[in-house]
């Protein structure tokens, strides 16, 4: 293999984006390279989004928190019977910086510790609710026929139906495990991701490089995995950052509502407390409005994000 | 290698559109042998896109039978057959995944016939083959990145890599800019001299016919209307609509215009008798009836009839003056 | 009457600076004749065809004169220029199968021309006039009342003409306007523009990628490369011995049928059109250039005197006139 000279340019145009110019000794080594650059390319574009990069900041902090609350806050802070000895219903002070609750639990470690729950139900659930819809949207589009009957009559009878009303259902037909309501919400609210997903495979389905992968011998497994899946893979992360937000909003509802998971705190069981112990009536607003802003403000960071990732893949879509 | 190696046999390809059927191949056949270039020319709308596509087997035909080296092609078979028959696109940039490097794209076709080797080496010789060099400073490059004859050149490569027997090109270099198609049609028939593959080009353009091919067949309204030599046809036309369709080509040297009237028909309303008689200059201009074919025109449908040399017409007037 | 085009300047402004489209780029016609512009992609040439209606967008930068009847396009003002778009000349787009509002009746996107520039004619004499364009287009009257989906591309591409011509120019500017459309068909469109042509002794200027269209249609031909013009002539002469060696490459690229020197010998440039961004030093053909000299690469050529009425942008041309002129 000849050492590739800088000097000598291929028969080509001079390339918009740096080349590496050593050999690449493998088809892993490559692959790699093309994902590294893929990446650096995205990044450098979803830098330059201000909206984006403050929703980013604001999802790595309440991971980190939800990720760290152990280290933050003892746990046992959170049990109504140890902190008997706390002041109840105390507005903030320096001890307490985000007052307490009815029982004397400080808001604070109530907000941490509900961030692991939220988070984890909103994230879980809602990957839960893509594949499902990844898989029946590609299903549906890729094979057409009797099979895509099927799956969009299902499909559409979960898109009818009211997702919290259903949820309500199923809970209090299973149980109030926290596994079980990730389910639950999961699998109310696959729906909406199928139909989009669906369409997208529909359209490229029909373009000229799935034409030529088949004519290059390439059956369905093939079809779906290298061309259908990365194409429709933008729709999906763009779709995330919305079915996220939407799970997190399902489970607070869910808790509110006085049927959400039976242990641990989340923010929407906070709300709900709040509401049982009058908190609005009685003006303990340090009662109910951190947990209503954190979940505001990560469902606002989280369609931030998904704004700036759509930004960045159309116009890359469009030069391509 | 001699010897024929793709033989389409009496194919029809029918589709429906708003419930009528349109004949869109309607009795087609074909050779294509190893080491020569068969041209398929025809405008739009003639079938020979739908023929490509069957041939393929991306186009399931109503009746007759696609054969490769013997055997029939279709059902378990393709597969195998999809090694040994490739096809060059039309539009390059659309034949390529967006996502994917030129490497990959390349490679796409070993990794479906897990063919097993030094993938790199594969890769880089059949870019190298078709004249992207030095091969590895395209490996990592998406297509955008190149220009419309290198992704051409891509498209090719990877057809190559599966060091197939036949290929079909459909319209190979419509969409590239002019000085760059000489080096793509070269590229081609270096490929069919030096390596021995047949290759069915389709095409509008005559001029590249004459550019490169051995034999040429003309399509109209899904049917061959004449077939034979590249040099015979193309500078002895016998068939009317042959005659026409050089008449107009820019490049050919100044023959008398004749513009046919009207547009070509729908492959759903397919005319009775010669499909061409209403369009026919032979008919229009009293010729047809003179030499006593008229009413054969109008009522009976026709195939190619053998003339000399290889030379094959489906034109009544032209089987009544050979007798 | 006539169009003067005067060092025709094209530049479009973008993010990371200019991009010239167009650099410099003269030449005259009168109405009655007809000039072809061949080039292929990113040469400028449909940079050029909207420059002379200055149809370009905001971010063009445009240097140089377009001498309409002595009249300077770019120093009009816009009032002017409206009256004088239409009614002076004319554009017939690339791709017209999607410059038809697909909305609308086509009848009246050709009225809407008329009315546009004539405001004191009534209903029915549009009415007529469009029947009459129609006609002259090779399309029956009654067919004014159908939508641009009922017509096939060709007949779509005649009604673009008969816009065209529904103001009277003097001067029709066609954008490879059959481009997409059929070898026959393509005839029947370049049939009709020659008989409008002689009809109604406009002036045309034909800009297409295919340089043997335009041995049927123009009488003149200027090839363009770069933004530049780098040859011109008479079109036949141009097709048949060219001077520059792109002319040479691009009109080979359309074989002759019946011509044995290109059977089985088909012949391209190596190389890609260039980049308008990135374009060489010197002369911007030099690196596919397959006559290239040490001196291409410095200097960067004029259009020098070929023979007589014809001009070519090489090296080679000017030495062509010395060596003729010694013998």
């Amino acid at each position: 293999m000849t050492a590739p000279g800088a000097a000598q340019a291929p028969s080509a145009q001079t390339p918009s984006a740096p080349i590496p110019s050593a050999p690449i000794p493998s088809a892993r080594g490559l692959a790699w390279a093309r994902r590294r650059r893929s990446v650096g390319i995205f990044w450098a574009e979803f830098r330059r989004s201000r909206a984006g990069m403050i929703g980013l900041a604001v999802l790595i902090v309440s991971a980190l928190v939800a990720l760290l609350a152990p280290l933050l806050v003892d746990y046992g802070d959170t049990v109504p019977i140890n902190t008997i000895s706390n002041p109840e219903r105390d507005p903030p002070s320096f001890d307490f910086p985000l007052g307490t609750d009815d029982k004397g639990r400080s808001m604070i470690a109530l907000l941490v510790w509900g961030a692991r729950t939220s988070l984890l139900v909103g994230l879980v659930a809602a990957t839960l609710s893509i594949v499902i819809g990844a898989a029946v949207g590609i299903a549906a589009g890729y094979f057409g026929g009797w099979i895509d009957q099927v799956l969009s009559r299902i499909e559409e009878a979960f898109l009818v139906i009211p997702t919290i009303p259903l949820a309500i259902v199923m809970v209090a037909v299973l149980n109030r495990d926290l596994t079980t309501i990730i389910f639950v919400i999961g699998i109310t609210s696959w729906a909406g991701s199928a139909r989009l997903i669906r369409a997208q495979t529909l359209t490229v389905k029909e373009r000229l490089y799935v034409d030529r992968a088949r004519a290059l011998g390439a059956g369905s497994w093939h079809i779906v995995t290298r061309h259908l899946l990365p194409n429709v893979m933008p729709i999906i992360l763009a779709n995330l950052t919305l079915t996220v937000p939407s799970a997190i909003l399902s489970e607070a509802t869910l808790s509110f509502l006085g049927i959400g998971p039976f242990e641990g705190i989340s923010w929407g069981k906070t709300l709900q407390a709040a509401a049982t112990a009058s908190a609005v009536k009685l003006g303990n607003w340090w009662f109910f409005l951190p947990a209503g802003l954190a979940i505001t403000t990560v469902v606002l960071a989280f369609t931030m994000v998904g704004n700036a990732i759509e930004q960045v893949l159309n116009p890359k879509l469009r030069e391509r | 290698m001699t010897g024929v190696l793709l033989e389409v046999d009496d194919v029809h390809v029918q589709y429906r559109q708003h419930g009528i059927v349109a004949r869109a191949v309607d009795g087609v056949s074909l050779d294509v042998g190893a080491g020569e270039v068969v041209a398929l020319v025809g405008e739009s709308g003639c079938g020979k896109t739908t023929l490509a596509r069957s041939i393929m087997g991306l186009a399931k035909p109503v009746s007759g039978k696609v054969r490769f080296t013997g055997e029939v092609v279709g059902g378990r078979r393709l597969r195998a057959y999809r090694r040994k028959v490739q096809m060059i696109f039309q539009d390059p940039t659309g034949a390529l995944n967006p996502r994917h490097t030129i490497y990959e794209a390349v490679a796409e076709g070993l990794r479906v016939h897990r063919i097993r080797g030094d993938e790199p080496a594969l890769v880089a010789a059949a870019l190298a083959r078709c004249g992207l060099r030095p091969p590895e400073r395209f490996f990592t490059r998406y297509p955008h990145e190149v220009s419309g004859g290198q992704r051409q050149r891509v498209v090719i490569a990877g057809a190559m890599a599966l060091d197939p027997q036949l290929l079909v090109a459909d319209e190979p270099v419509a969409s590239l800019d002019a000085s760059v198609r000489g080096e793509i049609l070269k590229l081609l028939r270096d490929l069919v001299d030096q390596q021995g593959l047949g290759l069915l080009v389709i095409t509008h353009d005559l001029g590249l016919a004459w550019n490169i091919a051995d034999r040429i067949a003309v399509m109209y309204l899904g049917r061959i209307v004449e077939l034979g030599p590249c040099e015979q046809i193309l500078e002895h036309p016998r068939h009317p609509y042959t005659k026409a369709l050089l008449s107009v080509v820019p490049e050919a040297k100044q023959m008398e215009q004749q513009i046919l009237v009207g547009e070509t028909p729908d492959p759903k309303l397919i005319p009775a008798g010669c499909r061409f008689h209403p369009r026919c200059p032979l008919v229009q201009s009293g010729e047809a009836e003179r030499l006593g074919v008229l009413g054969r025109c109008q009522t009976e449908d026709l195939g190619l009839v053998d003339a000399a040399q290889g030379h094959a017409v489906a034109c009544h007037a032209v089987s009544a003056q050979q007798h | 009457m006539d169009l003067s085009v005067r060092d025709l300047h094209v530049t479009y402004r973008t993010r990371t600076g200019g991009v010239p489209a167009v650099r410099g780029v003269s030449f005259d016609l009168t109405w009655g004749q007809s000039l072809g512009i061949a080039g292929e992609s990113g040469c400028g040439k449909s940079t050029l065809g909207a420059a002379l209606l200055r149809l370009l967008p905001k971010d063009a930068t445009v240097t140089g004169e377009v001498l309409l009847n002595g009249e300077d396009v770019y120093a009009m003002t816009f009032g002017r220029l409206r009256a004088v778009r239409w009614t002076e000349f004319a554009i017939v787009f690339q791709g017209a199968l999607h410059a038809l509002n697909p909305v609308r009746e086509i009848g009246w996107q050709i009225g809407e021309a008329i009315e546009l520039h004539d405001r004191d004619l009534g209903r029915k004499e549009i009415r007529a006039r469009i029947s009459e364009l129609l006609e002259q287009v090779g399309l029956p009257g009654r067919r004014a009342t159908d939508y641009p989906h009922q017509l096939s591309g060709g007949q779509r591409q005649r009604v673009m003409i008969a816009m065209a011509l529904a103001c009277r120019p003097h001067l029709l500017i066609a954008d490879e306007p059959t481009t997409a459309l059929d070898v026959m068909v393509q005839a029947q469109v370049l049939e009709l523009l020659q008989e409008l042509r002689v009809q109604q002794q406009l002036g045309m200027i034909f800009i297409t990628h295919d340089l043997s269209l335009l041995t049927y249609v123009c009488e003149r031909i200027a090839v363009m490369y770069a933004g530049r013009i780098v040859e011109e002539g008479p079109s036949d002469e141009v097709f048949e011995s060219p001077v520059h060696p792109y002319s040479a490459a691009l009109s080979a690229a359309f074989p002759t049928i019946g011509d044995h020197s290109s059977r089985m010998a088909p012949t391209g440039l190596a190389g890609d059109p260039p980049d308008p961004t990135d374009l060489p030093s010197g002369c911007s053909f030099s690196p596919r250039c397959p006559r290239v000299e040490a001196r291409c690469h410095e200097i960067d050529i004029e259009l020098q005197d070929a023979g007589p009425r014809r001009r070519a942008a090489c090296i080679h041309a000017a030495a062509g006139v010395e060596a003729g002129a010694e013998t």
